[in-house]
């Protein structure tokens, strides 16, 4: 016994989606569901408990590059691993609208307002003090260096 | 518009005072933040940052984050992440300019 199911979608749906309609070979109804289909999955991975599981939904949501995913990102942003927050960060700068950049600025916004216990780049200049004096030109010889040391003590 | 990358060496020579271009780092980020010139530096050279300047013991991690943070921080500093894209990119350019240097 077979169903059959009719879904009614808004003429303007394509456009919703942010569809490059020149990129489409297939039939655009079957985009928009499949489309639809891994939005619906995607989302439900962004509440798994498993943080790589989410980074890996945010990752896919930028992957599709439509519009329609910008809410569920902007929500990542405020996930409680920062992972997650920078995948979301990618995700939206490669949707790159002017919403999704909209929602990275205001959310940078937010993190430097409550992290004002940071003290300003230029306030810090020249105030490490660890008496080195060619710490700067010579870093390689200094990563190598500590780098055998670490090696040898373990 | 013109931009300032700035690498391992050069965030080292701008916070530690001691330095040989201490100095002359801090004038140049200076100028680029009056001129409103974009400052890029990468993830890569904010993790040999850290390796540098947190290895043996030479600042203590507190200390290190702040410097860190006031790198992630500052609004005019475009932090690029390295990703297999850019990667593929600069090991091709890379490639291209030792082909150069060959002939």
């Amino acid at each position: 016994m077979s169903k059959t199911f009719t879904i009614e979608l808004p003429d303007d749906m394509a456009q919703q989606l942010g569809v490059a309609t020149n990129a489409v070979e297939a039939p655009l109804q079957k985009l928009i569901l499949d489309t639809l289909n891994t939005l619906s999955e995607l989302r439900r991975s962004l509440q798994n408990d498993n943080l790589l599981v989410r980074a890996s939904a945010v990752k896919k949501l930028g992957e599709l590059g439509i519009e329609a995913a910008i809410p569920d990102l902007a929500q990542a942003l405020k996930d409680r691993d920062h992972i997650v927050k920078a995948a979301a960060v990618d995700a939206l700068r490669k949707i790159g609208t002017e919403d999704a950049l909209s929602i990275i600025g205001q959310n940078q916004h937010t993190n430097r307002q409550n992290s004002t216990n940071v003290p300003s780049l230029m306030s810090l200049a020249g105030t490490l003090k660890i008496g080195t004096i060619d710490l700067g030109e010579n870093h390689d010889r200094y990563t190598a260096e500590d780098l055998e040391q670490e090696l040898s003590d373990a | 518009m013109p931009s300032l990358f700035v690498d391992t060496s050069g965030w080292a020579n701008y916070f530690i005072p001691t330095e040989t271009y201490n100095k002359e780092a801090i004038g140049y980020l200076y100028q680029a933040q009056k001129d409103r010139h974009e400052i890029v530096t990468t993830n890569y050279v904010i993790a040999e940052l850290v390796a540098l300047l947190g290895s043996r013991h030479r600042t203590s991690r507190q200390v290190l984050f702040q410097y860190i943070d006031s790198i992630k921080q500052e609004p005019q500093i475009e932090l690029f992440h390295v990703d297999s894209v850019l990667d593929s990119v600069a090991w091709n350019l890379c490639r291209i300019d030792q082909t150069k240097l060959g002939h």
